[in-house]
């Protein structure tokens, strides 16, 4: 299992033992975190499980494809450089230990 | 106990888990049960027609949420029990193993159920259908040993199915009632796309049939006759011909029912003390006119029942959110915003018999709908145009340096 901690908005923490292979969105979402609404259940359809990703991990993490650049412009909260879909970062080993802030609204 | 507790959920699905996690999430204190017909912790439907049956994703992967979250959220889930009869009078329900629950609230998030195939040999081995887990399972287990499919109904279970088994190199062939695919629910322009799409994955599709019997060899489905007198061949048969809602115990216990069960915009039904949210219910939207609508999706069944907790919490709330669907088939996603009931225009922006278009429909030029193949900028800026019941002219939509987004407030 891989240790990740998630901020809700209001600053609350939470720290999950997330599967590798998973998505960050499944994670949160197996696990109740709030703010990750995720209502497509990781389909890249919504844009309803925005988070902003650790930075130290940015480069362990697969790039975007076009798609998720998409939906990012659409998203509720500011789109800021380390925006991501958390249903599009796989979970690996390397992710040990990364910290997600989930932004202030999704809808 | 004070007399807002227990609340009682009738129903696991998403609508069910929506009410149940949205009491909590907001403050609310007393007993939450949710009880369902089905074993296991909830899952999430639409992946059983896409990711569940092409054997991608393991069925913990499914859960909604681990049994942790129910714990660390006392929400009592009573799993594998049918509700056979509720009373409103005494509020109390009645379980199939014969005990009785009391509520001081209920919540009703029934869903519907798969209409069945009604034709002699309907009934025989390998005719499945596909809504619960246990027939994704099913399923799954006869397609490793079937090399043909006869998929009865081109609506979306039937197309995701169809494109599940072609893409494991099964033989398919699509029955399809009338001129076009998707034909409840979608434009011309894109059941002309999805037929395209399918045809060139080897999927035959067939127009204007209907099944009369199914074909039966020791109890073992062979094949179908068609209407037009021929016979085909098949190991197994798919049927997805759409829905009912279930409205059964509500009908009974007296609540106005009238193709779902009738809610006002709070998700209370005509009985006091008494809500229901999603697939079961049938409500007049504040977008879509006086009559009421009836929807089968995953954003309904959620949002319903958010508003139905913030209604058991006090909260003054009325369901406004504009409704959308998606469908994925092969590598194409389908995203629709809005509902193409009764529209008189269809305008296309892009390019249809390409990879990535979508179709703005009107109704009296008002936008009412927005169809996206590949387009999920269209999609999500469409949701906020239409929530803001904003209407690009249809100039406008068909031309693609026309931006969306600057038309949002």
């Amino acid at each position: 299992m891989v240790r990740i901690t998630y901020v809700e908005a209001d600053g609350r923490t939470q720290e999950v033992d997330a599967q590798p292979g998973w998505s960050l969105m499944e994670a949160a979402f197996h696990n109740g975190i709030e703010g990750i609404e995720a209502e497509c259940g990781g389909a890249c359809v919504c844009a309803t499980c925005h988070i902003y990703m650790d930075e130290r991990y940015l480069e362990k993490i697969k790039p975007m494809e076009s798609g998720e650049d998409e939906m990012l412009d659409c998203a509720a909260a500011e789109r800021k450089p380390n925006s991501r879909l958390s249903c599009q970062i796989e979970i690996t080993d390397e992710l040990e230990g990364a910290v997600v802030q989930i932004p202030e609204t999704q809808i | 106990m004070s007399s807002d507790s227990p609340i009682i959920i009738v129903g696991t699905g998403h609508a069910g888990l929506s009410v149940a996690e949205t009491l909590r999430r907001k403050g609310y204190e007393g007993e939450v049960r949710l009880i369902g017909e089905e074993p296991g912790l909830p899952y999430q439907r639409p992946p059983l027609s896409k990711q569940y049956l092409k054997g991608e994703w393991d069925e913990s992967r499914l859960e909604q949420r681990n049994s942790g979250f129910f714990e660390k959220n006392r929400i009592d889930l009573v799993c594998g029990k049918a509700v056979t009869d509720i009373d409103p009078a005494s509020r109390c329900l009645r379980l199939d193993d014969g005990s009785e629950v009391s509520w001081a609230r209920l919540v009703l998030a029934t869903g519907s159920r798969v209409r069945r195939l009604g034709v002699p040999g309907a009934e025989a081995k390998g005719v499945h259908y596909l809504q619960t887990r246990a027939d994704a399972d099913a399923l799954k287990k006869a397609k490793e040993n079937v090399r043909s499919v006869i998929v009865v109904g081109g609506g979306y279970i039937g197309l995701e199915g169809a494109a599940a088994f072609a893409q494991a190199g099964i033989k398919v062939t699509l029955l399809n009632r009338g001129t076009q695919l998707l034909s409840r629910s979608t434009s011309t322009p894109v059941s002309d796309y999805f037929y395209r799409l399918h045809h060139a994955q080897g999927v035959n599709i067939e127009f204007n049939t209907e099944v009369v019997s199914v074909n039966v060899v020791e109890g073992q489905a062979v094949g179908v006759t068609l209407d037009d007198g021929r016979s085909l061949r098949a190991d197994l048969i798919l049927v997805g011909i759409g829905v009912e809602p279930n409205t059964a115990l509500a009908e009974r216990a007296g609540l106005r029912c009238v193709d779902g069960v009738a809610v006002d915009g709070a998700c209370r039904t005509s009985v006091s003390g008494i809500l229901a949210a999603g697939d079961c219910t049938a409500f007049t939207h504040p977008l879509y006119g006086d009559t009421p609508i009836h929807l089968e999706s995953i954003q309904n069944a959620v949002e319903q029942g958010r508003i139905a907790a913030a209604t058991l919490v006090g909260e003054e709330v009325s369901y406004d959110a504009v409704p959308w669907f998606w469908s994925d088939q092969y590598q194409d996603k389908l995203q629709i915003a809005g509902l193409a009931r009764g529209h008189d225009l269809e305008v296309i922006r892009g390019d249809d018999k390409g990879a990535r278009f979508s179709v703005f429909c009107y109704a009296q030029r008002k936008l009412v709908a927005v169809e996206s193949v590949n387009a999920p900028s269209d999609h999500m800026l469409s949701r906020r145009l239409l929530k803001q019941g904003i209407s690009p002219t249809p100039d406008e939509a068909a031309d693609l340096s026309f931006s969306l987004r600057d038309m949002l407030a």
